[in-house]
């Protein structure tokens, strides 16, 4: 990694020292996530000014919310970046069982439950869902593993990465959180496959999954209503009318778009409420509408740049756990970017995934945030 | 990862938006329609006979009342004073979907109505709301041409699919001109595009609007003061009639009902159309009850009010079909102008075995006759020879009696060029026609009810008889109008006319409405005048009607005219009059008839010289009935 040639700065005029860390923020990689979260705010407040006036609320109640969490999430990143990352190293394994107890506290009657899920805790008027957290603190345990294990990562190796990843991926989906337990295996095959997992233990672990989902299906532990979303978009004619109410309206909203899209705060599909859950999942659909392609391009280009930089740091990275740590955030970034713009679009199954740092939520956004903060203390160590 | 999702945005966003476009436009849509204001109907004076107004409906709304219905009709019967049961009976209506307020009760009166309001607790899914509805300024004429409306039916909407658009409430004519002229009257259903959003719940935001198109204006020709006049002189010609004594039956006249028409002869144009018994057009505005309807409907028997007997009654028509016989035998050169018959006080078929005697009204000879004379004193000796000469006139066309075949009807052929067993077209709906008969028409009847009738070949009294307005021969009174109308105008048929024009609700004309010319009396214009100058003679010293027209200044305004009376097995003569005037250059045709009247010129004659009183603004004191013995 010593080939990568170290970017250079112009000096600027500043008194921060040569080995300072803040010296070495990737601001590109800042720059795309908060722009992603600017671009969010104002989607947000699209699409829910509206209904939150007719409701008798401020209009602008959603949009606060939303700052008080971004700004949370950038006190987030900036001590996820300030601290030792060797702390994160080695606390990883407390991170970690702190999630899980999370996430069993989460299913007793101290959480919350909505639409027929039970995913977060009520804490002053704030909802804490701990299942959003549960992806960095798997993303570092695994990582912290992986980097332990010396020489080829055997068989054994792999089944210990996997249980560890499974505990937390089989809570989030009896939630039932999908969306969730899809983020975790992702992170966990990239950190397997950085870590240079033979492939052919990676076709045991696909045929493993294989069989965990078909009994999965066959006892019932997956609702109805959730095969309808995650085939949904197979088939759009053939699935309830709700599943495919869902795609339809968004695809509508996407469409009429165009180009230009129909204005900020003009989009009908947006403003009448048309598609469910548009300032969560679906709310690349108010890009769509009301930005139009140039817009959603935009967006796709902050999520290249985000992706990129993240690739980057995890390949410059000083030591096995900031690579596996990076690949993990990146595979984190991907999947969800790719499965919920997918899903707006019809390519995708419809799952919960929320688009990092743009859909409305305050685990979710302080989470990614944190991960910034963990990907940008990478990369400074690496000048250290 | 990112040429998947370009792809896949390019393809909505750029290819296929457009499409997606619009189905967002539909999506935050709703139509609703926006009901046009029905047109009035106006009399030619301009004065609105029909016009509109608003009353308050009680609705209720089966999905809300649920189980608690029992209690809140007992309230709202209570309240409104209507029987439970004809509450739950349009209560469930079924042309309302389940979630439709449905209308139960109509005209309610604004005390009610906020009774309702503020027992809101008590009247659970029980609504108000105003209504147009139609009002009557002229009061309760014309009630039977001006006809009513009602919520659309099931069968109207499969007649006129156009109708499935308008909601379940909105009228639409259903007799009369309100039906007849509907699709004028109605106008174009507006719609207002609200903009809904994903819960349906109405923005009060719209996109577009189509507005209405309010329903035109059907102006008539009728004049509400003739119409008042022709009818108050048609119930006092029927209210005097009943303290007249028939010395025939040994009964008061029964006098069951009657009907006017006034028509200008010029035109084609009704003026007034009067039936008796009639009734006040606004109890349509509240729900008619069962035992009400009953009673506008009348029996079988006699017709209730809501029978409009001017078009849809078909009586013998007596005498008054003498000068039409007249004209038939002209034209055929059966007898010329001046031609004189005997007028003996009965008659016998030459030759006929049987020895049938047909007996004149009056039993002394009077002498020779020529046609002005018969018509005069309505000599029916003198017609029976007419009729026999049509009869001898078929015999020899090749008419067989044993076979019931072969022949030339020319009575028949003359008579129907006059009008005679046609409608005559008018635009009313339900206009009944009256009966010519023929050869064929007595084998239909013979087919029909072969014990009753028998054999019927056409005999030579079927001829005689119809020679003076008997046997099977009726006709409307509007057919008997339209053809003195033609005597009148010089031989002119019109299909007459109600309606005068549509005009916009602004008052610009949309169409004109034309009686049209539908024939010719089949005489010269000489011959048509003769029989109007002998009709004249019919109101002076020595004619039928003269008593009925005494003291009416015949020298200014001279009056041509015949009477009527018309035998019917079983009932009381049934009257009739049918004049003209002036009869020099007649301005208006009046035709009147009252059923078991009596003589023509004891009820329905004094109607008519009434009427024309009225019409020429005469006051020449009363009018006494008529003393005539003539048929």
């Amino acid at each position: 990694m010593a080939d990568v040639p170290v970017p250079r700065r112009v000096a600027a005029k500043t008194r921060i020292g040569e080995n300072s860390p803040v010296r070495h923020v990737d601001l590109p990689l800042v720059a795309a996530a908060v722009g992603l979260s600017v671009l969010g705010l104002l989607m947000i407040y699209s699409s829910t000014h509206r209904s939150a006036a007719e409701f008798g609320a401020d209009p602008g109640l959603y949009l606060k919310k939303q700052i008080v969490f971004l700004i949370l999430g950038i006190v987030g990143m900036v001590v996820a970046f300030v601290i030792d990352i060797g702390l994160a190293q080695a606390y990883a394994p407390i991170f970690y069982l702190g999630a899980v107890a999370l996430l069993l506290l989460v299913r007793t009657p101290i959480g919350s439950s909505a639409l027929g899920a039970q995913r977060w805790f009520q804490v002053a008027g704030f909802q804490f869902s701990p299942s959003l957290f549960s992806r960095l603190a798997v993303a570092g345990m695994l990582a912290a593993v992986l980097a332990d294990m010396k020489g080829e990562i055997t068989l054994p190796d792999v089944w210990r990465v996997v249980s560890l990843a499974a505990i937390p991926m089989f809570l989030v989906f009896i939630q039932p959180d999908i969306g969730t337990t899809i983020i975790l295996a992702t992170i966990m095959v990239a950190q397997l496959v950085v870590a240079g997992t033979r492939v052919r233990y990676l076709v045991v672990l696909a045929l493993a999954a294989l069989v965990a989902i078909v009994g999965a299906f066959q006892l019932h532990i997956i609702k109805q209503y959730q095969i309808e979303r995650l085939t949904g978009f197979l088939d759009s004619t053939q699935t309830s009318q709700t599943a495919s109410y869902n795609l339809q309206q968004s695809e509508i909203a996407i469409g009429a778009g165009g180009i230009t899209g129909t204005g900020y705060l003009k989009g009908s599909q947006t403003n009448l409420d048309f598609v469910p859950e548009q300032h969560t999942d679906f709310i690349f659909t108010v890009v769509g509408e009301e930005l139009g392609f140039a817009g959603a391009a935009l967006l796709l280009v902050l999520f290249a740049i985000l992706l990129w930089r993240t690739y980057r740091i995890a390949a410059q990275a000083r030591d096995p756990f900031g690579t596996y740590l990076a690949a993990g955030i990146a595979a984190m970034f991907a999947i969800q970017m790719f499965v919920n713009v997918g899903m707006t679009m019809g390519i995708m199954p419809i799952t919960g995934i929320p688009l990092p740092f743009v859909s409305y939520g305050g685990s979710a956004l302080i989470a990614d945030f944190i991960a910034i903060g963990l990907l940008l203390n990478i990369r400074a160590r690496r000048f250290v | 990862m990112f040429g998947a999702l370009t792809t896949r945005l390019w393809f909505l966003q750029v290819l296929a938006s457009p499409q997606f476009a619009k189905q967002a436009v539909e999506n935050q849509v709703r139509l609703v329609p926006i009901m046009p204001i029905r047109g009035q109907i106006l009399d030619r004076e301009g004065n609105v006979l029909v016009g509109n107004g608003s009353v308050f409906t009680v609705l209720v709304n089966r999905q809300i009342v649920g189980d608690r219905s029992d209690a809140v009709i007992y309230r709202l019967s209570q309240l409104l004073n209507v029987p439970a049961s004809a509450l739950v009976k349009r209560l469930n209506n079924q042309q309302y979907l389940p979630y439709q307020p449905v209308p139960v009760a109509q005209n309610v009166s604004r005390e009610e109505v906020y009774t309702i309001r503020e027992r809101a607790d008590q009247y659970p899914g029980v609504t108000t709301e105003t209504q147009p509805v139609r009002t009557y300024p002229q009061g309760a004429i014309a009630a039977q041409i001006l006809g009513h409306v009602g919520s659309i039916t099931a069968e109207e909407i499969k007649a006129q699919p156009a109708l499935a658009k308008f909601p379940p409430t909105t009228v639409v004519g259903q007799a009369g001109i309100e039906q007849e002229y509907d699709t004028y009257l109605r106008g174009v259903l507006g719609t207002q595009a609200m903009q809904a959003n994903a819960a349906g719940d109405i923005l009060n935001q719209y996109y577009a609007k189509i507005p209405p198109k309010d329903g035109d204006n059907v102006q008539l020709s009728i004049d509400a003061r003739i119409q008042r006049l022709a009818e108050q002189s048609l119930a006092q010609g029927i209210a005097v009639a009943h303290n007249t004594y028939d010395s025939t039956s040994g009964k008061y006249l029964q006098a069951t009902g009657g009907a006017v028409i006034v028509m200008d002869p010029k035109t084609g144009r009704i003026v007034a159309m009067a039936s008796n018994p009639t009734f006040d057009p606004s109890i349509w505005t509240k729900p008619v009850t069962t035992k009400e309807y009953r009673r506008l409907s009348g029996t079988g028997q006699v017709p209730g009010a809501l029978f409009n007997r001017a078009i849809q009654g078909a009586y013998p028509p007596g005498s008054t079909f003498k000068p039409f016989i007249g004209a038939a035998a002209l034209r055929q050169h059966f007898i010329g102008e001046h031609t004189a018959l005997s007028c003996p006080g009965s008659y016998q078929v030459p030759g006929d075995t049987s020895h049938t005697i047909f007996h004149n009204w009056n039993p002394f000879n009077t002498g020779f006759l020529t046609l002005t004379g018969a018509l005069i004193q309505s000599c029916d000796t003198f017609f029976y020879q007419l009729g026999y000469r049509f009869w001898q006139a078929y015999v020899r066309s090749g008419y067989k009696v044993d076979t019931g075949k072969g022949g030339t009807e020319l009575l028949q052929h003359d008579l129907g060029q006059m009008g005679f067993g046609k409608s005559t077209g008018v635009d009313l709906p339900l206009e009944a026609t009256g009966t010519l008969p023929t050869t064929a028409f007595k084998r239909a009847l013979e087919a029909q009810a072969p014990k009753v009738y028998g054999r019927l070949p056409w005999l030579p009294g079927d001829t005689i008889n119809m020679a003076i307005g008997q046997g099977y021969v009726t006709t409307t009174p509007l057919e008997l109008a339209v053809a003195y109308s033609a005597i009148a105008n010089g031989g002119t048929m019109y299909a007459p006319r109600v309606a005068w024009r549509i005009q916009t609700p602004a008052g610009d004309t949309v169409k004109a409405i034309k009686p049209k010319v539908v024939g010719h009396l089949p005489i010269s214009r000489q011959e048509v005048g003769f029989i109007r100058n002998a009709l004249s003679g019919v109101t002076r010293p020595g004619g039928t009607a003269a008593p009925a027209f005494a003291g009416f200044p015949l020298y200014s305004i001279p009056v041509a005219g015949k009477t009527g009376t018309a035998d019917i097995v079983g009932k009381q003569p049934y009257s009739w009059f049918a004049g003209m005037a002036p009869a020099n250059n007649p301005k208006y045709v009046v035709v009147a008839m009252v059923e078991q009247g009596g003589h023509g010129g004891t009820t329905a004659a004094p109607v008519v010289r009434r009427i024309l009183q009225g019409l020429f603004n005469l006051n020449t004191g009363n009018v006494v009935a008529g003393t005539d013995q003539s048929t």
